[in-house]
């Protein structure tokens, strides 16, 4: 009889903790015949970019987080942070665990804690409050937030003024007028309540960027456990746990995207000559990680290659 | 106060004080300036500063725990005097001076454990977002201030138990 | 549960033998943490609270405000405050007393600390309440109550806390202030008249300027307006945000010092590194409160808390006033500062769930954080450990304070009739916030 700690940093009501952590943590409790139970505490025990070392340091037992609050740290991991990854979560995601145990594990990015599982946002987008964005040429003058790592190159590849800062002043920052925009998924929109301040959204097939997201327990915890838990555990997390999370984001895409029409928001349809226009202006970020893989030892352009085939072979099979 | 006095007789610590004093107000000025400059630039020419935020961060740091062995030596760090009124002088010297001695093994356990979080950040490689700037150097002078607000107090707890020896 | 009141004990305990609170609440916090967990975690949870805390974007805003605060003072805005009050207030009954209570709102607006703002206007206003006979405890205790109107007047540094422990928004905050602030005022010249009514010699007339003085006056208080402005409005005109606000207010009020020749290198070295010094100081006890709120976290007193009453079934106000009580009895022996970053963690959970007459949900905690200032301010003049008296002690050291405090009784009372107020009618604390949206 084994309670584990959960620091959580996002309020109970955010889908990653309503959608993801309660359901996941319900079936940690099933698979281990009532062995295990996780408490979440009602408060974090740091703020987000210390969850990585909250579950390394033993503070708490299990945490989640970002891998981009702790820039230098993973580059790996920014591969499914590129755009044009595909629609569905839940695909990014189950590619994302497959690709991390065949390549990315043995270079140990996540070293000193026990990786429970690994999974992505739903597709970026283009909201703001000042006119519909069609080409990136409308984007000329717009203060955009964006948080770190992938998502800040792209603002400033495709020429938006990014604005670097924490993801829950957004409304704040919105709502002063200090930024005109944010680049977030549609679920961000509603639940960092910026369904009133956002006046225009553009979709950008196959995402303009993603989120990195880990699910990470402490290894000594993990090892205290007994080996029948700990295959109970790993049993509904990795591969099932992306799916939990992904099909919980592209819930929460498709709460988000209700919300906007009913607050009359305006979305539209990148063009294909706004994709092209975004494609060629991002090329280099993706070239740039292919160079940091190859650095790491690891075939770089091939992995990218693989990724895009698991996603598609993910998204095909959903 | 009498042993405050006594750390700036020492000319290494006057000018180590001295040192830590200017760097402090001066990042003080620069964090209000920087912000000055990053809001203005924004709103008037459009061109916020590009990670103005994570070097207040670190601008924010550093001043705080260049300050700290200052509040220390200065014995400003908040406390309450409720019960002094009917504690014997002679005992309330030996309480702050194992109070100093408590304080003075906090602070170099938290130096330690400063030390051992940047020497992590180096070995992970942690930097900030949009600039890239190493993150464990402002750890670094973190364990070091620390440190020496460490060393300031066993030097006054010190400097206390020779007085009271040689006045008896 | 259990282990969260052992660590309570333990932690009043020290600081009653006079360990500085930051370690105090550090040493129960690593303690306790240990004992819940582990050693090694504990260990490692010192180390990252303090990195952390060290780079808090949105607590810049503390030394910045400081800075404002110690530029004001030394630009002489204070002096100016307190004549314009006299002019028009110092020919009264205890007008002096009333002009000192004016002058302290009126510094509150532009200087976010209480403890800044009663020292301030001590060393401006005592003279001449000394030159024209008032009883010390009337003159003391006016500029000890008025100065705690600093952490409820926007800007303050106390809501600033508040806003980022409880995730509300920080210019809504600062604008639900304001109401209950000149509210405070209001109340604290009712106190003023109360006291010369029962005691007409505590306070005599001072002299009677002509309008043409009190216009003359009322022109130097316009440095103050622009710079409340100028920080207000540049967060409501959408031009900064609040954590930026004190860079701005900072930088006006060095602009300001400057254009009026009040600094030299020496006094702007010795402006900066006080400054420094006191935001050191408040970090110290900040890194100690998070240090032993984890512990409380991990051994989840919140929780058992919130569902403790929901278990008794109380009603909301009936919370409220077990909340309220809890506040006035720490009050009296903890230091502000350390009293909102040990209970907020604690209560906040438990009123986000309740709902209040007359409140609207989404300002609950904006409506809470108003009446958890109030009750602070009634702490710092509260014995034993009041700290705006303790200030006036080290400005004035022939007063004691006993005096003081018996000169703070009438606006003691102010203060708890401001509290009732403020319960039974929420709006004055909701009205702006909802207005400006
Ligand atoms: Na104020
Ligand atoms: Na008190």
């Amino acid at each position: 009889q084994t309670t584990l700690n959960l620091s959580s940093w996002l309020p109970p009501s955010h889908p990653i903790v309503a959608n993801m952590i309660v359901p996941w943590a319900e079936e940690v409790e099933k698979a281990t015949n009532g062995n295990v139970t996780v408490r979440i505490l009602p408060k974090p025990l740091g703020k987000p970019p210390a969850h990585f070392d909250i579950a390394k340091d033993g503070l708490a037992d299990i945490t989640y987080g970002v891998h981009g609050y702790q820039p230098g740290r993973f580059a790996l991991t920014k591969a499914v942070e590129l755009p044009f990854l595909g629609d569905s979560a839940t695909a990014t995601s189950v590619a994302y665990w497959r690709i991390y145990q065949k390549h990315f594990e043995a270079v140990g990015e996540h070293r000193g804690v026990k990786v429970l599982g690994l999974f992505t946002h739903g597709p970026g987008n283009i909201f703001n409050s000042a006119r519909p964005v069609e080409q990136l040429s409308d984007l000329d003058g717009l203060k955009i937030r964006v948080g770190g790592g992938v998502v800040n190159d792209v603002a400033k590849a495709i020429g938006a003024t990014a604005l670097l800062k924490p993801a829950p002043e957004s409304y704040e920052l919105m709502a002063a007028g200090v930024a005109d925009g944010v680049f977030f998924p549609q679920e961000s929109i509603k639940s960092f309540r910026l369904t009133d301040l956002v006046k225009y959204g553009t979709i950008v097939p196959g995402g303009l960027y993603n989120t990195s997201f880990f699910l990470v327990m402490n290894p000594r915890s993990f090892d205290n456990l007994s080996a029948a838990d700990q295959e109970a555990i790993m049993s509904v997390s990795g591969e099932h746990f992306a799916k939990i999370a992904g099909k919980g984001w592209d819930d929460a895409d498709a709460a988000g995207n209700a919300a906007m029409m009913e607050a009359g928001v305006t979305l539209i349809q990148a063009s294909d000559a706004m994709v092209t226009e975004i494609k060629a202006k991002t090329a280099e970020i993706e070239q740039a990680w292919i160079e940091e893989a190859n650095a790491k030892g690891l075939d770089g352009a091939a992995i990218m290659a693989e990724l895009r085939a698991e996603i598609a072979a993910a998204s095909g099979s959903n | 106060m009498a042993s405050r006095n006594k750390i700036e007789e020492i000319r290494s610590a006057r000018w180590a004080l001295r040192i830590l004093q200017s760097a402090a107000g001066a990042l003080l000025f620069a964090m209000m300036v920087l912000t000055f400059i990053d809001v203005w630039g924004r709103y008037i020419f459009n061109s916020p500063l590009a990670g103005a935020f994570e070097i207040t961060e670190l601008m924010m740091a550093t001043l705080i725990f260049a300050g700290l062995p200052l509040v220390t030596v200065q014995r400003e760090h908040v406390s309450v005097d409720l019960l002094d009124f009917w504690m014997p002088k002679g005992l309330q010297i030996v309480r702050d001076n194992l109070i100093n001695l408590l304080c003075a093994g906090m602070l170099g356990i938290l130096s330690h454990r400063l030390w051992l979080k940047a020497v992590e950040q180096v070995s992970y490689g942690d930097q900030t977002a949009a600039l890239n700037i190493p993150v464990a150097p402002v750890t670094f002078f973190m364990s070091f201030s620390t440190a020496l607000s460490c060393a300031a107090l066993l030097f006054m707890t010190a400097a206390t138990l020779r007085d009271s020896f040689s006045s008896d | 549960m259990l282990e969260s009141l052992v660590g309570f004990a333990a932690l009043l305990a020290l600081i009653l033998l006079r360990v500085p609170i930051a370690f105090a609440m550090g040493l129960v916090g690593t303690v306790g943490f240990a004992y819940m967990v582990n050693w090694h975690a504990a260990l490692a949870m010192i180390g990252t609270v303090t990195y952390e805390t060290g780079l808090a974007y949105t607590l810049s805003v503390v030394p910045l405000f400081i800075l404002m605060g110690n530029f004001v003072t030394r630009a002489g805005l204070s002096q100016e405050l307190y004549d314009a009050a006299n002019a028009f207030l110092g020919h009264r009954k205890g007008g002096l007393a009333m002009a000192t209570v004016v002058a302290c709102g009126g510094f509150s607006a532009v200087c976010g600390s209480s403890l800044a703002t009663a020292a301030t206007m001590a060393r401006v206003s005592m003279p001449s309440m000394k030159r024209f006979g008032y009883s010390d405890s009337l003159a003391a205790g006016s500029v000890a109550a008025g100065g705690t109107l600093g952490i409820l007047i926007p800007p303050s540094v106390i809501l600033v806390l508040y806003g980022i422990m409880t995730e509300q928004n920080i210019g809504q905050l600062f604008m639900a202030g304001v109401l209950p602030g000149l509210l405070g005022i209001l109340l604290y010249l009712g106190a003023v008249r109360a006291t010369t009514w029962l005691n007409p010699k505590a306070g005599p007339p001072g002299d009677r300027m002509p309008w043409s003085e009190r216009l003359r006056a009322l022109r130097g208080v316009w440095g103050v307006i622009v710079l409340f402005l100028l920080v207000m409005g540049g967060i409501y005109g959408g031009i900064f945000t609040p954590t930026e606000a004190a860079g701005i207010g900072a930088g006006g009020a060095f602009l300001f010092t400057l254009a009026r020749r009040k600094l030299t290198w020496a006094s702007l070295s010795e402006i900066l590194v006080q400054s420094v010094r006191t935001t050191a100081m408040i970090f110290s006890v900040l890194i100690g409160a998070l240090m032993f709120s984890n512990f409380i976290n991990i051994a989840d007193l919140p929780t058992v808390l919130t569902n403790w009453v929901q278990s008794m079934d109380l009603s909301p106000l009936m919370v409220l006033m077990f909340v309220i009580a809890v506040y006035l009895v720490l009050g009296c022996i903890l230091e502000s500062l350390s009293m909102i970053l040990l209970t907020v963690p604690v209560f906040y959970p438990m009123i986000a769930e309740l709902v209040f007459p007359g409140v609207p949900p989404e300002m609950v905690l904006i409506w809470f954080g108003i009446v958890v200032v109030v009750v602070t301010e009634i702490s710092l003049i509260t014995p034993p450990v009041g700290l705006n008296v303790f200030v006036l002690r080290g400005v004035m050291p022939e007063v004691s304070t006993g005096t003081i405090f018996k000169g703070v009784t009438p606006f003691w009372i102010a203060d708890i009739i401001r509290l009732g107020l403020l319960i039974a009618f929420p709006a004055f604390a909701t009205l702006l916030p909802t207005l400006m949206g």
